[in-house]
């Protein structure tokens, strides 16, 4: 073997390396604003501007400036005068700061770059050897001309990687938006990494964002968690700063970000009842994800699944192991409304109905292999043969009421109130509570017809067969009210609600309670 | 370029081998990738752990490499030889420099180049030192690394392996990418196949490739050109964030995407672990994208079939479908259009044929050059003819001779002489043609050829043919009915005719006439083609025919109000064209008869002047021609004149203007065919280069219930058009399918229904309803999941139920009252009541009818059917009452319902 000079044998091609450190470090231009923003940040800057046009990028911002020796690095890097080993030192300087915006500078065809800082200046143009003007004061300002970049893209580009930037960032004059987009909850994330963690309202992939000085740099997807959304600042290493590192150093992390997840999911579940619908419904989702991954015990008895009750119950929220044991009593099968049915217009099989969509009766089919069988929908509207019936029954009873009246063609005068009998005031204060307040009732004269001779005014003749049975069947039961009402006045004036309660219940009206709901509703049927 | 001090050369080369990542194995994936960028079809690595040392060597069979080329290139740091080869591997210059993660003492470098001397160098770990010798002799060429360091790695051999498998297993030779870099790790080979178990689907477009399958858990590794780049968990991963896409949800049951995609060009970044987001990585993830769903699409179809009517909808879809029936509609609009406009024969006869007519001699109906008689007559008559590639022209009725009012010279009521035919040896032109008589029937014979006498056969019986004076075949029909008439013609020269008087002509006519007689005659037929074309304009428009009219009811002869007008139909221009020609002393005749085209005729007559040169054949010259015209010139060269018979375009019913030349039908259509033609064939060619090329293994043994229930799980990561919502995966009873995505509607709806046992009222309401068949693993997840109305126990308990005097009533009343509710009771229920809804209703009228079973055992049923009895009335008043708080929600239909039983109930109860 011969001895050889390693210092002959070996060396560095700095042509090379500048332009493939500046080439292949970034993926093209139009990451450079995001990168000169990295820079104004680790400046200390409070407010940064940035300009995007298709040939002509600048940036503004308010911190103290570039660190001392960056900018006369990066002027012996765009020096191509110098010598190799100069620019390699050059490069190595701004390597270390990691201002790789800067290094990308130099593979970038610009035409001009003028930075000025309060520390220093910079203007070169390309082919000519940089220039140092004076400095002046003022905040610090970097102009590419010439650069030919894809504005768009670069838009694009900057407004995903400064979103949870703690700066106020303004990208052609309008402030970016930031944070977490459209979150259910967000949440802090302490030790062993720093960051957020919030749970998204749409969306079915867990992401987690990697920060560098406050910019997105990387991200990774979490697999088999309940969707979530993080954002992690990740520590400065000794070597490169490559986006395969933080996704490599991230990875330790990712499961205990998916149990945070899953905490918050059951944070919130545990409030389910002060969110929206449609919150709710996505909390249940994330459950739901979470506990087909493995639920812990709490999660199962977490009230979290709305259910309508038709025992006269209210209606109320099942816990998983409460589901499983309704379902278990209906034979595995439980009724179930979607979320869009209206619970009104549905006519359920059973003495429960879940509110359920079809995300969750799949996964809870999966979870307690439930089957679910759904409600019929009573019709929109009546038929038309059924339109048609009911059009001639109320011809009916008015051709019968006209024959009265042909057979009783006067009006009876209405009977003065000192007038009425113990029963005939019962009565009028019966029908008058069971009425609309607005309905005025009074009793007449004669036997002839109802009448009604002012738009809420009805006048019931005393001796009409109809009245004298209302009249001596609510003396001895006040529950007749209810079919009376109902046969005087013939729809045109319909009893409230707790009426009819009182009439099923086999009470008198005077003890039953009064309701203030108007219609009847699913729940409190008897 | 260098001389940098050796320690910084060392500081640079283990920051870049830093750059790698934490994986402190990443060196062999470059030396890998040097061997293969080398053209080595194998590499050995071998490892050894013995007395306190660790050692690796890296052996292939590349191409090796000169001294000179290792001093510039591969020892020194971010040169090299590969920057502009697009099919290397590596390209940065310092991928080797990574064996410093080895932590070596020190490092050999041999290689046996194929253009030069074999030399070895020995460094030190530190690059301190360095030593140059000779390796020992081999076979070939190649390049050997060998790494040693000072401690016993006792996991050395798997560590290496697995380092080697996982970043270069689907390492490819540079010079055959579709065929393995056979490495061997101490003599066990680490290529594995590019494949991922079924379902999956392997795909190659262009440099490219890929296997997209489902699996339990997502994942995906990307490749570039066989060496490991990154993994990561979905394809939205592997490009920058402002570009991801929602792509396959993470993770359905049992249908996680699972990816391996291998870009031969893609672009990496420094660090290797990421490439950039440029077009080729964007198409690369596009594609697997699209693999997938259509792997998807597969493996259902697999499960289960689809008819070729489901394919053809979901291959092309609604809109495709709807673009096709447009187009389809548009041309067929077009088409009809052109047949309108169509100036005349060709194109047009072919879109839009009504029911042939008879044909019937015109002797009897053309009285000459007139605006209005030619009409197009409708429909066509009943000529077809062979070959049909032919474009004759069937001259039906010849006139020689025009008086000067205009007027053809009567025609001969019953020919008498013989017809002098000719025998056809070759060209022939078979026809066939429903004639109908009484008399005389002129046979169409096309222009240039003669009647072949012994071919005419009447009704399947020879016929004899008498001549016209104008020595037109002529056959005498006795009866009224149409008769079958076959003949055949074929070109040949006619026996020489007399010519016609020189007919009278205007005073500057027959000067120019007279002039041209000296010239030859192809020169007289041009010109005289193009005066008549100058003077008179083809129009059909109604001003003419008016003006014609006037004309001729003020006695005006034929030329001078032609001229005088300035327009005419084709009879106009070549009645003129033909007195010219005979002026000129060109034997000329008018043709009036139909044009043939693809073995039929026009429907419209036509007229064309037939001339012939001295004993030649007949010619055609046609005034109405697509030759522009050019007003205003004294003298001009006609043109189209020995065209052939398709150029020749007449228009007898184009409703053109008359100085708008009348476009010529046959060119637009070929040359738009012909580029649409090139258009689609080069789409075709580069859709054929650009091909992707698909292997699919599927699985046979897939759940697809587990498919579906992931499916409903993740509805937003499929996507509404996804392939598992149309594809019509379900069993209905007794027949048929159901995609998922009509079952959810149908189930949010109540509408959908389901049956394990094919019990009688499934089979009694299956066509009415959508049933889907239970018995199946598929409908009975679906139908239990979306709550689709069991009909089986639906049967069990209509099967006990029944009703009693009020509900008899009570449903009695309520069918009175057009409600399509019916109540019965049943023991054990299973609930307070359950409804059926058991069809639909029609157009809104009679209501769709819906059961109600109603638990015996319900207190109010029975305190009700107690008081039946005595106060029916009250009973059934007390049980509609609760019976239609059941079924009705309007406060206000229940009342109109309830008054009049509450009415009968009063008076029934009043003491």
């Amino acid at each position: 073997m011969t001895p050889l000079d390693p210092d002959q044998l070996l060396g560095i091609d700095v042509g090379a390396e500048i332009r493939k450190l500046a080439e292949a470090q970034i993926e093209s231009a139009w990451q450079l604003p995001a990168e000169l923003v990295r820079l104004a940040l680790r400046a200390a800057a409070r407010t940064v501007e940035v300009s995007i046009g298709s040939s002509r990028v600048t940036l503004d911002h308010d911190g103290p400036g570039l660190p001392p020796l960056m900018l006369p690095a990066l002027a012996d890097l765009l020096d191509e005068g110098l010598s190799p080993a100069v620019r390699h030192r050059a490069l190595g300087r701004l390597e270390s700061a990691s201002a790789f915006g800067l290094i990308a500078l130099a593979g970038l065809g610009y035409s001009r770059l003028r930075v000025e800082t309060p520390g220093g200046a910079l203007d070169h143009r390309r082919g000519r050897r940089p220039q140092r003007p004076e400095p002046r004061a003022g905040d610090t300002r970097v102009e590419i001309d010439g650069l030919g970049l894809q504005a768009e893209r670069a838009r694009a580009w900057l407004e995903a990687a400064c979103r949870f930037t703690p700066v106020k960032i303004r990208l052609d004059g309008r402030d970016l938006r930031k944070g977490f987009r459209d979150a259910l909850v967000e949440d802090v994330l302490a030790a062993p990494v720093s960051g957020r963690i919030a749970l998204p309202r749409t969306g079915d992939t867990s992401l987690v964002w990697l920060l560098q000085d406050g910019l997105v740099a990387a991200h990774v997807t979490v697999a088999d968690a309940p969707c979530f959304e993080a954002v992690l600042e990740m520590p400065k290493g000794p070597g490169p700063v490559t986006a395969a590192a933080l996704r490599d150093a991230a990875a330790p992390h990712l499961d205990a970000l998916a149990i945070r997840a899953r905490d918050l999911a059951l944070l919130l579940g545990g409030r389910i009842d002060s969110l929206d619908d449609s919150d709710q419904r996505r909390v249940r989702h994330l459950l739901l994800k979470a506990a087909l991954s493995g639920a812990p015990p709490e999660l199962l008895a977490l009230p979290l699944f709305p259910a309508l009750v038709y025992q006269g119950a209210p209606a109320r929220r099942f816990s998983l192991l409460e589901l499983g044991r309704a379902a278990e009593a209906e034979g595995g099968r439980v009724a179930a409304l979607y979320p869009d049915q209206d619970p009104t217009r549905c006519v359920p099989s059973g003495r429960v109905a879940f509110v359920l969509d079809a995300q969750e009766r799949s996964a809870l089919s999966q979870l307690l292999g439930l089957a679910f069988c759904s409600c019929v929908p009573r019709p929109a509207s009546r038929s038309l043969r059924a339109r048609l019936a009911s059009g001639l029954a109320a011809a009916s009873a008015r051709a019968q009421s006209v024959l009265l009246r042909l057979r009783h063609p006067r009006e009876g005068p209405p009977v003065e109130a000192a007038s009425l009998s113990v029963a005939e005031r019962a009565l009028l204060a019966g029908l008058a509570k069971q009425l609309d307040a607005s309905l005025e009732v009074r009793l007449g004269q004669g036997q002839g017809p109802l009448r009604r001779p002012g738009g809420r005014y009805w006048l019931l003749p005393r001796r009409n067969t109809l009245v004298r049975a209302g009249l001596r069947l609510t003396v001895l039961d006040p529950r007749w009210l209810y079919p009376a009402a109902l046969a005087f006045f013939e729809g045109r004036a319909r009893p409230q609600a707790e009426a009819g309660l009182a009439w099923r219940a086999g009470r008198p009206l005077s003890a039953s309670p009064i309701c203030a709901a108007g219609d009847v509703s699913e729940g409190r049927r008897p | 370029m260098r001389k940098i001090r050796r320690v910084d050369f060392h500081r640079r080369a283990l920051w870049e081998a830093d750059r790698y990542g934490s994986d402190s194995w990443v060196f062999l994936r470059e030396l890998l990738q040097n061997a293969r960028d080398a053209g080595a079809g194998r590499v050995e690595v071998k490892t050894e752990a013995l007395r306190g040392t660790s050692r690796l060597s890296c052996q292939d069979d590349g191409a090796g490499m000169t001294l000179e080329h290792a001093r510039r290139y591969l020892f020194t740091l971010y040169a090299s030889s590969k920057d502009q080869d697009a099919g290397s591997a590596g390209r940065f210059g310092v991928g080797f420099w990574s064996v410093l993660r080895f932590r070596p003492a020190h490092i050999l470098v041999r290689s046996w180049p194929s253009g030069g001397r074999a030399w070895e160098i020995a460094l030190a770990g530190d690059l301190s030192t360095a030593a140059q010798g000779l390796p020992p002799p081999r076979r070939g060429t190649g390049t050997e690394v060998i790494l040693e360091r000072p401690d016993a790695e006792p996991d050395l051999a798997r560590a290496v392996f697995e380092a080697a498998w996982r970043e270069a297993r689907y390492l490819c030779r540079r010079d055959d990418p579709e065929r393995r870099l056979l490495v061997m790790v101490n003599g066990r080979a680490i290529s594995a196949a590019f494949d991922l178990p079924p379902p999956s689907a392997r795909f190659r477009r262009g440099a490219s490739r890929g296997v997209v399958a489902l699996g339990a858990t997502p994942g995906v590794e990307l490749f570039a050109k066989g060496l490991h780049v990154r993994a990561a968990t979905t394809l939205g991963d592997l490009v920058a964030p402002s570009e991801a896409s929602q792509s396959l949800p993470t993770l359905a049951q049992g249908l996680a995407p699972r990816v391996l995609l291998d870009g031969g060009d893609l672009d990496l970044l420094l660090a290797r672990g990421d490439a950039r987001t440029n077009r080729a990585l964007m198409r690369l993830v596009r594609l697997a994208q699209r693999e997938l769903e259509r792997l998807l699409g597969r493996q259902l179809d697999l499960i289960r079939p689809q008819s070729l009517g489901q394919r053809v909808w979901e291959v092309l879809g609604r809109r495709t479908l709807l673009a096709i029936a447009l187009m389809a509609a548009a041309v067929v609009g077009a088409g009809a259009l052109r047949l309108r406009d169509a100036p005349s024969g060709a194109e047009a006869i072919v879109v839009d044929r009504p029911s042939p007519i008879p044909y019937r001699d015109l002797a009897g109906r053309y009285h000459g050059p007139e605006m209005d008689r030619l009409a197009p007559s409708q429909p066509p008559i009943a000529l077809v003819y062979a070959p049909r590639q032919e474009s004759p022209r069937f001259a039906a009725l010849l006139v020689d001779r025009l008086e000067a009012s205009g007027r053809a010279a009567p025609f001969e009521a019953h020919p008498v002489r013989p017809y002098a035919g000719s025998p056809c040896a070759k060209s022939c032109l078979e026809v066939e043609l429903l004639a109908e008589g009484p008399g005389p029937i002129r046979l169409p014979i096309p222009t240039g050829h003669r009647l072949d006498p012994d071919s005419v056969l009447l009704d399947g019986r020879r016929a004899s043919v008498l001549a016209t004076e104008t020595d037109q075949p002529v056959l005498e029909l006795a009866g009224a009915s149409p008769r079958d008439l076959r003949y055949r013609t074929g070109p040949a020269v006619p026996p020489p005719s007399a010519p016609a008087p020189s007919p009278p002509l205007p005073a500057g006519l027959a000067d120019v006439a007279r002039e041209l007689r000296s010239r030859p005659l192809p020169e007289r037929v041009s010109r005289l083609l193009g005066a008549v074309q100058d003077a008179v304009a083809y129009s059909t428009d109604d001003a003419f025919v008016m003006r014609h009219r006037a004309a001729a009811a003020a006695g005006q002869p034929f030329i001078e109000r032609t001229l005088a007008v300035g327009a005419g139909d084709c009879d106009i221009q070549n009645g003129l064209l033909m007195l010219l020609f005979q002026a000129a002393g060109v034997p000329a005749r008018l043709a009036v008869g139909y044009l043939g085209n693809g073995g039929h005729v026009a429907p419209s007559l036509h007229a064309w002047v037939e001339y012939r040169d001295g004993s030649g054949p007949w010619r055609i010259a046609d005034a109405s021609t697509s030759t522009p015209v050019r007003r205003g010139a004294t003298v001009a060269m006609g043109g189209g004149l020995e065209a052939p018979y398709p150029a020749l375009s007449p228009r007898p019913e184009s409703k053109l203007p008359a100085t708008m030349p009348p476009a010529n039908p046959s060119v637009f259509p070929r040359s738009l065919a012909l580029g649409l033609s090139l258009l689609i064939a080069s789409g075709a060619g580069l859709r054929f280069a650009h091909r992707t090329r698909r292997s699919v293994r599927l699985d046979h043994g897939q759940h697809l219930p587990r498919l579906l229930l992931g499916a409903l799980q993740h509805p937003d990561g499929f996507g509404p058009g996804s392939v598992i919502f149309h594809h019509r995966l379900l069993p209905l009873f007794p027949r048929g399918r159901l995609a998922l995505g009509e079952a959810w509607d149908l189930a949010a709806r109540g509408r959908l229904y389901s049956t394990r046992a094919g019990c009688a009222l499934a089979r009694r309401l299956a066509r009415r309803l959508t049933v889907v068949d239970a018995s199946q693993p598929e409908g009975a997840t679906v139908s239990d999941t979306l709550g689709a109305v069991d009909l089986d126990s639906w049967d069990a308990v209509l099967a006990r139920s029944r009703t009693g005097p009020l509900l008899d009533a009570l449903n009695a009343y309520l069918r009175h009252r057009g409600e399509g509710w019916s109540f019965r009771t049943a023991t054990a229920a299973g609930a307070d009541h359950a409804t059926l809804r058991l069809a639909s209703s029609w157009l809104g009228w009679r209501p769709a009818p819906r059961i109600v079973v109603l638990d015996e055992t319900l207190a109010w049923l029975r305190a009700a059917e107690e008081l039946w009895e005595g106060h029916p009335a009250e009973a059934l008043f007390t049980a509609a009452d609760r019976a239609l708080d059941l079924i009705e929600p309007s406060a206000r239909d229940r009342s109109l319902l309830l008054a009049p039983l509450a009415r009968a109930a009063l008076l029934e109860a009043a003491p």
